[in-house]
């Protein structure tokens, strides 16, 4: 990996980072929830949309754009909005 | 109004609610972008689901929902309820507070006296003898500590030092006796401040005088009578102070010590019977010596003769040995004596 690209990913807070296990998500720059339940949860990150999929969903904490997502993941997608999937 | 509750503490007061209504994600979103704190989200339908928030937010939180969602209040926890309950309680207060009052009115007492260290002395007289002095089970705990050593000094004769010390509610006497004395020895201890002589025991020729109290009265070689004195306990003092009396010899009167070896002859004679020879004279001596002379004498000098008395065999002899001989006499106060 470069070091632009590591830099990047440490300081790019216009998308989503996503730091998960098949049990626990973190997911950093949230915006705003679009969805929540107890199998998916999309939220918008700014970029992107983050759909996570899976079973049991417990959101453990939700502040200053960080969720913390618990439950049985099974994956993990990033969408583009509508208007910039052309792009 | 982002960042405005921050500073809030979930374990100061938190409060859980159920949200219904239609995009409930919509009003969360919106609750983040002013900086409120959600915790354990769970979605129980499309349109219902349960959060934690602290109770500084929910105020905030409810006017962001309006009347768009109805919100539910669930449960509610943390340090600030807890302590309001605690307060509302007003029974348990009293309890508390009844308790706190025994159990710190009761650390003002004595509870237990413990006496360590009697032998001689009964334990039940050292208790008794303290709660005379104001130490005894039940009593303050500001006692006064050298009465009640005092007073324990003067009951008891034997006893020579005693502690008394507190360690919370638990008081402790120590005492320690002087060691009890038999009566042999306060008799030999009263004995040799009676004043007395050192007498021979026998006639005798003194062969060495060493003195440790009193005068030598002898020289070796010299002969000495039985019950002559050998190391007299009156002892001479020259008055040296210019008084009415400095003239005059005065007389120290002490219990006399020292050793005096000398040597003692011993004269013996018996008849042997008939049939008897040299053989059971000799068996008879030292039968004799056995009887006769002290164990710890030293025999110098043994002699045997034999002299035919018509039909009678005589049998006669010295025995010279060397043993201690001096003995202690008391002496005898006169009327008008200086002492």
């Amino acid at each position: 990996m470069r070091i632009s690209d590591e830099l990047s990913l440490d300081f790019d807070i216009l998308s989503p980072k996503v730091t998960a296990n098949t049990r626990v998500a973190i997911i950093e720059n949230v915006r705003k929830a679009i969805q929540i339940s107890d199998t998916s949860i999309t939220v918008d990150a700014g970029r992107f949309y983050v759909t996570v999929r899976g079973e049991g969903f417990k959101v453990g904490e939700l502040m200053e754009g960080r969720m913390e997502l618990a439950g049985i993941i099974q994956s993990i997608e990033f969408f583009r909005p509508l208007d910039q999937s052309g792009n | 109004m982002l960042g405005l509750f921050n500073q809030s503490s979930f374990s100061g007061h938190w409060i859980r609610v159920e949200i219904e209504g239609f995009r409930v994600e919509k009003l969360i979103s919106k609750a983040i972008a002013e900086g409120i704190v959600f915790r354990h989200i769970r979605c129980i339908s499309d349109t219902c689901m349960e959060l934690t928030l602290t109770a500084e937010d929910f105020g905030y939180f409810r006017r962001l929902a309006g009347s768009r969602f109805r919100i539910t209040l669930i449960d509610e926890g943390g340090v600030r309820p807890a302590m309001t309950s605690f307060i509302r309680n007003r029974l348990l207060i009293c309890g508390l507070l009844v308790f706190l009052l025994v159990f710190g009115v009761q650390s003002l007492f004595i509870r237990e006296v413990s006496v360590i260290g009697c032998k001689g002395v009964d334990e039940n007289a050292i208790r008794e003898c303290a709660r005379e002095a104001g130490l005894y089970e039940g009593a303050l705990r500001g006692f006064d500590a050298a009465r009640v050593k005092t007073s324990i000094f003067e009951s008891f004769d034997n006893i020579v030092w005693v502690k008394v010390a507190t360690q919370g509610n638990y008081a402790e006497i120590r005492i320690a006796e002087a060691q009890a004395e038999s009566p042999e020895s306060a008799e030999a201890r009263a004995k040799m401040r009676r004043p007395c002589n050192i007498v021979a025991a026998q006639d005798c020729y003194v062969e060495t005088v060493r003195t440790f109290r009193g005068v030598s009265m002898v020289e070796p070689d010299s002969f000495v009578k039985k019950g002559g004195i050998l190391i007299s306990g009156k002892i001479p003092v020259e008055m040296s102070t210019y008084d009415e009396d400095a003239d005059k010899t005065k007389t120290l009167k002490v219990h006399a010590d020292g050793e005096v070896i000398g040597r003692v002859p011993y004269y013996y004679s018996f008849y042997l019977n008939h049939g008897e020879g040299k053989r059971q004279a000799e068996a008879r001596v030292r039968e004799w010596i056995k009887e006769n002379i002290p164990e710890d004498a030293q025999i110098l000098n043994k002699s045997l003769n034999f002299q035919q008395k018509e039909n009678i065999m005589k049998v006669y002899g010295v025995i010279e040995t060397r043993q201690q001989v001096g003995i202690e006499k008391e002496i005898i106060f006169e009327n008008n004596s200086n002492r």
